[in-house]
């Protein structure tokens, strides 16, 4: 008995699956405790639509995370992009010139601030730190006095177009490919596992962060998209919370802050619609907002530690 | 695999324990402004409440709102407690919402536990929350300064409520040349245009008024045009032909740390705040005041609450009043806004709504001009209901007849004398 | 001769100390006289007001320092801030009680809500950095839902004066960095503190319970953070009680500071001081960049420019050392062969 738990234990499905299974659980809680008015179809939807930006820069945020970096300026770089983007559109009123434009900022801010980092020798979180405020102070400026309102039937076409979604789809079977099936996601968890280990065996720590970067950046890319879709304004404050919220999604999904072998392309959507899954169910058995982010916190802690195997050792920044 | 059942347990206790401490202080405030409230209020409220529920159906409300300070806390409390048992009506609020997505996501949340209608006063975002309202068949009333760009013609688009960008632009003229027309002196004026520089309308236009203001008591005339002012991103001096030195100062953080160097130059003695400056720059005037003993005159907007009252009352260190003039708030938006939904949740929607199918505009109060202690006093007196409006008139307001005109005149109606002359008697 | 070596060593630190904050004075003072003709500092209450934001900003640096200079990174000492100052207001308020008492709660409350998130640590094991996020979650709510969302307001409220008084934060502020002082340089936990921070194995076997040293870190870092929100809030006039994980960035915000207390001075003072004397050197900076007269975005990236090019220089200031080393070998090599070829 206790070695068939063990091995249940010690699988590795057990830590895979820990994360869906708890939301199909959490769901199936909310739809019995609701009276079934939860797991309506469009409700079940409306919650897929909220989780879909933060899942969207999340799946991106999972190839540097796996690295064993973490980036704390996805949120400024999406806010810089879906400025930038929006502009385009003003200015061009053409649609593709907005997607080619959010992809291409997204790709170039991100492929920058990886070089900042391993061109000049500083780490990951600090070229982070400073990125965050210089990021966020270019988008002030570009910004103005003036926010951008975006024309309501582009967005709201689009948004019935399911564009998000489509976004997200598309990005989510190229990260999965790339992280899953090819060389590119061994070698970042190898890094991330033991840089010094991967480095000596002859993959480039410095190259596979840019590339790492990159892919990130085309998920920025895409999340400015559905931001500017679901936001339709654009103000300074447009996505102020998303780099937490991506951050606390990556966990929540399962996935250790600190890369490694437990990374998965779908721990950032998870984690994404565990969040929203939480807030809509929660307000909806009539828990005030004003605790409601307190109860996230709580849920936070108790599933990390549900899910990790407690260091023996002495402390570090894995535990 | 003990120590780790051992751990869990921890961290759920820890957790559980937290969570009730949290909740306890939630209710425990909560408990307490309920006691807070004006006893008089109350007592007014519970005679109509028994006749008033049986007349209106429940309906639920759902407000977003962009920040939790004291405008904010002082309407929850009305709300819950007097105009809510009215009219029969439930609310449910938001935590502060900063952009359209977290907006959009409290919209639909709200929709899913069950509200019937939504105000936000998110100003920036109000045509794309009518645009989700609509989808979801909510009805709903925007509270900004401005008017409705796009979106107004969707059905369930009731109305934009909120005081219009030049009424702030009028109060402030009028307390500007009340604490500063009638000496006949040369001032310094430092304008903190606050969020001004981001597109706040509100912010815009009271920066904008005081600069008109101040165009009309000297007589002079700007070298730039006034817009351009209003929205600076630096600090910039209005130049004029009179030489009068005027300077704008935007931003809102650490106001503080950046103003008080400026204060310290001695070139201005008059204060002019488009947000409550009194909350962050209380303390660095009044040590400027001391160190150069010089009087500062500081105009602010604000509501009415125990520090304002103190400030207004008290004497600074130079023996001048603290807080020499204030714009306040206008709070009608949040009464019109319910009533509206009310009606137009009773049946009633083609009233709430433009005649040429469009949503309507309701302005309604100007924001009161307050520049002396007696008015202030008065209108920040405990028996005066929230907003100024009585039970009676939300009544009143409330019926198949009512039209937006009608709501809107009797906001008009709310200036600071006619409230006097209302309350006092 | 062991009396002068002591005294040199002292006039060493002691210049170590002023050196920086003495060198951004005078080179913000002669771009500000020449391109706008003003002082940086030009008022006796300019150097209180220094002397003011300096000290919060150093007490936060020195919260920051407890974790960081470590390795583990806090997220959740923002929100400490934020829930402690407004919880200790609050109590304060409710017990009639006014001024002195509610800076003392807000200390009691800081210390309370750090050794939480410290022996949490230390029994859940959960890398700090997600533990930060989950509990700055909790602890932002506790702030808000003690007042209703509408945070601290000491401004105006009956009772709170003296925290407003100038001499009274200028007193507080240097009691903290004595503390501190005297808290990271002679005490026992300051040993252990840095036998941990140089290498947990040997610490561990030279007896040292890592464990009780990290949750005591945490105690500390709260306490000080508290300080710093209580004295912010009293010149700010208020607190506001921030959510959404938006607490953080005040605290960020001292990074700079931090890491040139710590990376750069501590190689020439002892560090507490080097945090304080970085603190200042920040200040008088950000004070000169005011003279010009830009906006937010124009100062913030400004900064954040010096703070990377700061990171820049410290990550590879070995390759200037080497290059030296290199250079000089080369020479000595070149001199050796050619007084062989000579000879």
């Amino acid at each position: 008995m206790q070695s068939t738990l063990l091995k249940v234990k010690e699988s590795r499905w057990t830590s895979r699956l820990l994360s869906p299974i708890i939301l199909v659980l959490l769901i199936l809680v909310f739809a019995i405790a609701t009276g079934g008015r939860f797991s309506n179809p469009r409700n079940l939807k409306m919650i897929l639509e909220q989780a879909l930006v933060v899942g969207t820069v999340a799946t991106g945020a999972v190839f540097i995370f796996a690295t064993g970096n973490v980036n704390i300026s996805m949120g400024a770089t999406t806010a810089l992009v879906t400025t930038i983007a929006a502009k385009a559109y003003m200015a061009t009123e053409s649609v593709p010139v907005m997607f080619l434009v959010a992809l291409v900022a997204g790709v170039i801010i991100m492929g920058l601030t990886a070089l900042l980092s391993t061109w000049l020798d500083v780490r990951v979180l600090y070229v982070t730190v400073v990125m965050m405020t210089l990021l966020s102070s270019i988008q002030m400026s570009i910004l103005g006095s003036a926010n951008i309102q975006l024309p309501y039937d582009m967005t709201s076409g689009m948004g019935d177009a399911n564009v998000p979604l489509i976004l997200f789809i598309v990005f989510f079977i190229i990260a999965t490919v790339l992280f899953h099936f090819t060389a590119l996601g061994r070698k970042l968890r190898y890094i991330g596992i033991n840089d010094v280990c991967a480095e000596l065996t002859g993959f480039k720590r410095s190259r596979y962060l840019l590339i790492a970067f990159l892919v990130a950046g085309v998920g920025v890319g895409f999340g400015a998209l559905s931001t500017i879709v679901r936001n339709g304004t654009i103000t300074t404050d447009t996505c102020s919370t998303l780099n937490m919220d991506c951050m606390l999604a990556i966990v929540l999904g399962g996935m250790s802050c600190f890369g490694g072998s437990r990374s998965n392309t779908y721990s950032a959507i998870v984690g994404a619609v565990m969040v929203t899954v939480l807030n809509n169910g929660l307000l909806m058995l009539g828990v005030s907002n004003t605790i409601l982010q307190a109860v996230r916190g709580v849920v936070f802690i108790i599933l990390v530690c549900a899910s990790q195997t407690r260091p023996q050792g002495l402390p570090s920044r894995d535990g | 695999m003990k120590k780790r059942m051992l751990t869990s347990a921890v961290a759920m206790l820890t957790a559980a324990s937290m969570l009730a401490a949290c909740g306890a202080t939630g209710s425990e405030s909560a408990a307490e402004t309920e006691s807070d409230t004006s006893s008089a209020a109350t007592e007014e409220a519970t005679g109509e409440e028994a006749a008033a529920t049986g007349e209106f159906e429940p309906m639920t409300i759902a407000y977003a709102t962009n920040a939790t300070d004291e405008v904010f806390a002082t309407m929850k409390d009305a709300f819950d407690n007097v105009i809510g048992p009215a009219l029969n009506i439930e609310f449910t609020y938001s935590e502060p919402l900063s952009d359209t997505g977290a907006l959009t996501t409290f919209i639909e949340n709200s929709y899913a536990a069950g509200a019937d209608a939504v105000i936000t006063n998110l100003s920036s975002s109000i045509d794309q929350a009518a645009g989700v309202c609509e989808d979801l068949g909510l009805y709903f009333v925007g509270i900004s300064s401005s008017d409705a760009v796009e979106n107004a013609d969707l059905p369930h688009y009731l109305s934009v409520a909120g005081a219009s960008a030049e009424g702030y632009g009028e109060s402030y003229a009028s307390v500007i040349k009340d604490v500063i027309g009638d000496d006949g002196e040369e001032h310094g004026i430092l304008i903190l245009s606050g969020a001004a520089a981001y597109g706040a309308t509100s912010f815009i236009e009271g920066t904008a008024g005081s600069l008109r203001a101040l165009e009309e008591v000297y007589g002079l005339t700007y070298t730039e045009d006034i817009d351009t002012l209003a929205t600076t991103a630096t600090q910039i001096d209005a130049e004029n032909d009179k030489g009068i030195k005027i300077t704008i100062f935007p931003g809102m953080a650490d106001l503080a740390t950046n103003v008080s160097p400026l204060l310290q130059t001695g070139e201005y003695d008059v204060v002019v705040g488009t947000t409550n400056i009194y909350d962050s720059l209380g303390v660095a005037v009044n040590e400027v005041e001391e160190a150069l003993d010089m009087d500062i005159k500081f105009i602010t907007r604000a509501t009415f609450n125990d520090a304002i009252s103190a400030a207004f009352n008290g004497t600074d260190s130079q023996g001048s009043p603290v807080i020499d003039g204030m714009v306040c708030n206008g709070t009608y938006e949040n009464v019109s806004a319910v009533i509206m939904l009310r009606n137009a949740f009773d049946g009633n929607v083609d009233n709430m709504r433009d005649s040429d199918g469009t949503c309507s505009r309701v302005p309604g109060m100007i924001p009161l001009a307050i520049s002396s202690v007696e008015d202030y006093n008065t209108l920040s007196s405990a028996d005066i209901p929230y907003s100024f409006v009585t039970t009676e008139d939300i009544l009143s307001l409330c019926g198949a007849d009512v039209t937006w005109q009608d709501i809107d005149e009797f906001g008009a109606s709310l200036t600071t004398e006619n409230i006097v002359a209302k309350f006092s008697a | 001769m062991k009396q002068q070596n002591k005294a040199v060593k002292l006039l060493k630190s002691v210049v170590a100390t002023v050196a920086l904050p003495l060198a951004v004075w005078a080179i913000m003072e002669v771009i500000a006289v020449v391109f706008t003709g003003s002082h940086v500092i030009s008022s006796n209450l300019d150097v209180r007001n220094l002397i003011r934001s300096a000290g919060i900003s150093a007490a936060i640096a020195f919260a920051l320092s407890m974790n960081i200079t470590s390795g583990r990174m806090d997220l959740s000492l923002g929100s400490q801030r934020v829930a402690a100052t407004i919880l200790g207001g609050v109590v304060a308020e409710a017990l009639g009680l006014g001024g002195v008492w509610v800076l003392i709660f807000a200390l009691v409350f800081g210390t309370v809500l750090g050794a939480v998130v410290g022996v949490l640590y230390v029994t859940l094991r959960i890398p700090p950095m997600v533990l930060g996020i989950g509990m700055a979650c909790i602890y932002e709510c506790f702030g808000f839902a003690a007042t209703d969302g509408v945070g601290l307001r000491l401004v105006g409220t009956e009772g709170v004066d003296l925290l407003s008084n100038m001499n009274f934060t200028i007193v507080v502020v240097l009691i903290i960095l004595v503390a501190m002082l005297i808290l990271m340089t002679y005490t026992k936990f300051s040993y252990k503190f840095r036998a941990v921070r140089g290498s947990q194995q040997i610490a561990r076997n030279s007896g040292i319970n890592i464990f009780v040293n990290v949750a005591l870190c945490y105690l500390v870092a709260g306490l000080v953070v508290s300080a710093s929100g209580v004295l912010d809030a009293a010149f700010a006039g208020s607190m506001a009680a921030s959510m959404g994980l938006t607490s953080n960035g005040s605290v960020m915000q001292n990074m700079f500071p931090m890491m040139i207390g710590c990376n750069f001075l501590s190689k020439y003072v002892n560090q507490s001081v080097g945090i304080v004397s970085a603190a200042v050197a920040v200040r008088i900076m950000t004070m000169g960049l005011n003279c010009f007269n830009m906006s937010e975005a124009m100062s913030n990236s400004i900064n954040m420019f010096l703070f990377i090019a700061y990171l820049v220089w410290q990550s590879n200031a070995w390759k200037l050392d080497r290059m030296r080393a290199d250079k000089k070998r080369i020479a000595e090599a070149k001199a050796f062969k050619a007084a062989r070829a000579a000879a």
